[in-house]
């Protein structure tokens, strides 16, 4: 954490970089992919209570799409590590919370999933809270 | 969505947990510069292994929360997991929380009651639990 600081302190007062402009939308794009792996993956798991344990976890890590899902996280990983040395984490981290609303729109669109005002009204607040939390937690590093 | 109730409990403290041990685990290497060694020494570490573990554990009940609910709904409830870290880094490890993290707490709450409240958490549940339901 302390890194990170040190990294925010020498660029203070630098415009934006623009490579952060592709980097954000990559990395939230990588968010929302991810999951979306791991639900057409978790689709086509055995029943864990039925199947047993052993069963399920060969299942599991024998999955194209689940293991796809995780190859993803790999490279969003990467992309994280540059962001941090790009910005503060107190703007990395609330930007990080509009995955909340991507992986939403995804659920809808890719699978069809109703989603109704109060649970967008529920979206929105989850995405604001997270957002401030972070803000106020990456203050303290 | 009550029927689901243990396995988000157990994602909860699973989860969390995770991040508190990973946390625990990172104190010791805080000194290590970043590399092979700082890798080496994080590899012999036994609360890394065991967070290594339960992060392993987290995804696999994160999956099975997948085949029964909604990802649209699943993901967002996972922002309860903020909620727990907070309140456990509070408590188990000594960290404050400030008024702008309480804030933010309390709209992930207000968020998360708000989508218990709506029905049809497991509308979108796929694989072996569709095929009871027709």
């Amino acid at each position: 954490m302390r890194k990170c600081r040190r990294l925010y302190d020498n660029i203070a007062g630098d415009p934006v970089a623009p490579e952060l402009l592709i980097l954000f939308p990559i990395s939230i794009a990588c968010d929302v992919a991810g999951e979306v792996c791991f639900k057409f993956g978790a689709g086509r798991l055995p029943d864990a209570g039925q199947s047993g344990l052993t069963v399920f976890a060969r299942s599991l890590l024998a999955d194209r799409w689940l293991m796809t899902g995780v190859a993803i996280f790999a490279v969003e990983t990467v992309i994280w590590l540059r962001i941090f040395s790009l910005c503060p984490l107190s703007i990395a981290f609330p930007i990080a919370a509009l995955n909340f609303i991507g992986v939403t729109l995804a659920g809808r669109w890719l699978f069809a999933e109703k989603v109704g005002a109060v649970q967008w009204l529920g979206c929105g607040l989850v995405t604001a809270g997270v957002a401030l939390l972070a803000t106020a937690s990456a203050g303290l590093a | 969505m009550m029927r689901d109730v243990p396995l988000w409990l157990g994602f909860l403290i699973v989860g969390s947990a995770t991040q508190l041990l990973f946390k625990l685990a990172s104190e010791p290497l805080a000194n290590v510069e970043f590399g092979p060694l700082w890798l080496w020494a994080a590899l012999h570490s036994p609360v890394f292994a065991l967070a290594v573990g339960s992060y392993l554990a987290t995804f696999a009940l994160w999956i099975v929360i997948l085949q029964r609910t909604a990802l649209s709904k699943a993901f967002v409830l996972t922002a309860l997991v903020y909620v727990t870290v907070t309140l456990g880094s509070a408590v188990w490890l000594g960290e404050q929380v400030n008024a702008a993290q309480a804030a933010g707490l309390v709209l992930v709450m207000t968020g998360i009651a708000l989508m218990g409240w709506t029905d049809g958490a497991s509308d979108g549940a796929s694989g072996p639990y569709e095929k009871h339901k027709t």
